[in-house]
């Protein structure tokens, strides 16, 4: 099945190094911007262009990652989650009876996807704020910033991230230079009120 | 196929606050344990004796740190560093994302008067709160699954003679209806009060109940 993005016609070879993917897809479109936000940690703000197709060209790589990886494996007994421990938490709800032994064998899957989903967007949201370690509010932003993970809201409370309004203009703000804060507190008048874009595209189809 | 998109979440209004409710109730469960409170989290077991099983049971929850450490470093550039809330974070939204999934699914179950979650309930799930780039991926490994494990998963005489015995007492446990749909609970018991082990009056289904605090029986009735 076709996949819900729509940033298909642009694509930049640059994001795929952020996050040691191999190329996989040898014809990719020619990158219309030559030089991205993460080439490197400190990079000049003006050059920043549409961060959306970045994050979209990761969101296609991983995902045709995850396929190819798939593919290539022979032997499924190395997996990364314990069965059991998956059992035990559909099985805290009590309304669950029975789980079939694929189950978890498929969760285990589904659930290294969804933590490196997140952690992926998590960790945009740090290279943006120029940090190299992964916060709380990291995470709590991607969260805000996706529709699929409303369901994580109430995990990451808003008094410990950053209000929400404000996280959805996280693209069109100029930071203050040289912010080397753990934890960076600060204020961003909502200048568009509203939700964030779900897929974080600007381009129609 | 069901689109699910971006907007499937929403569609389903009383799962949201159903959601929404049982989440509260295990932030302030964890909250309250944050503060060493492993007394208190046996006292909420009433059959829990010894903090040894309370300690088995807080873990439980979650899935191990260290292989949500390993799978997030997998995704992560080198020089990255993963503080330690984030860390912990990651793993209450697993165990959330797995409760989230697994509600649905189980709603389609009952719908459909099946007692068994299955792989399928499983991606229709994910289908249809919005996690779509999630089916190809999972559907290819399903089917390489099924390939590799085919032997084993077809000779399943002893789980099948378990169910059926599960099944009577569940058929027992249907006369009284001691509660209705309550989807995403997490943690065995909640410190608002909203669920009581005891409360159900039959033996049968106290039983089967109890496997949530009893790390035996599970395995016993699946395997």
């Amino acid at each position: 099945m076709d996949q819900n993005q729509h940033g298909q016609p642009t694509q930049e070879a640059v994001g795929k190094n952020q996050y040691q993917s191999n190329p996989m897809m040898a014809p990719t479109n020619p990158p219309s911007e030559t030089i991205g936000p993460y080439v490197t940690s400190s990079f000049p703000r003006e050059k920043q262009h549409a961060p959306q197709d970045i994050y979209q060209e990761q969101l296609n790589n991983f995902w045709a990652k995850q396929c190819q990886e798939i593919e290539e494996t022979t032997d499924l007994r190395t997996h990364s989650l314990p069965y059991a421990r998956i059992k035990k938490i559909m099985k805290a709800d009590r309304d669950v009876r029975m789980v079939s032994a694929e189950a978890p064998v498929l969760f285990a899957k589904a659930c290294e996807m969804f933590i490196m989903e997140l952690t992926m967007k998590a960790w945009a949201n740090a290279e943006d704020h120029r940090r190299r370690i992964l916060q709380k509010s990291d995470i709590a932003s991607a969260i805000s910033k996706t529709d699929v993970f409303d369901f994580l809201e109430d995990i990451v409370p808003r008094d410990v991230g950053i209000p929400r309004s404000s996280i959805a203009q996280n693209f069109d703000l100029s930071m203050p230079p040289h912010q080397n804060v753990t934890y960076p507190p600060y204020y961003v008048p909502a200048m568009v009120t509203g939700r964030p874009i779900p897929d974080q595209n600007h381009h129609g189809p | 196929m069901e689109t699910g998109g971006f907007h499937g979440y929403r569609k389903l209004p009383n799962t949201t606050s159903g959601l929404k409710l049982s989440v509260s109730d295990m932030n302030m469960n964890m909250r309250q344990q944050q503060v060493a409170s492993s007394d208190q989290n046996c006292s909420n077991h009433s059959a829990a004796g010894e903090e040894n099983e309370c300690t088995v049971r807080e873990q439980d929850r979650f899935m191990p740190i260290a292989n949500v450490i390993r799978i997030m470093r997998k995704i992560l550039p080198p020089h990255a560093k993963i503080s330690d809330d984030a860390k912990e974070t990651i793993q209450e939204c697993v165990s959330e994302y797995i409760s989230f999934i697994t509600g649905e699914a189980n709603e389609r179950c009952q719908r459909e008067q099946r007692k068994t979650i299955t792989a399928e309930d499983v991606l229709w799930a994910m289908s249809k709160l919005g996690f779509d780039d999630y089916i190809e991926p999972l559907t290819m490994y399903l089917h390489r699954y099924r390939e590799l494990e085919g032997d084993r998963t077809s000779m399943r005489g002893e789980p099948l003679g378990k169910r059926t015995v599960e099944y009577a007492t569940l058929a027992t446990a249907f006369v009284p209806p001691p509660f209705h749909h309550h989807n995403g609970y997490f943690g065995a018991a909640m410190p608002m009060g909203t669920y009581v082990r005891e409360t159900p009056p039959n033996a049968a289904s106290s039983h089967h109940h109890h496997g949530i605090s009893n790390a035996h029986e599970p395995n016993a009735r699946s395997i």
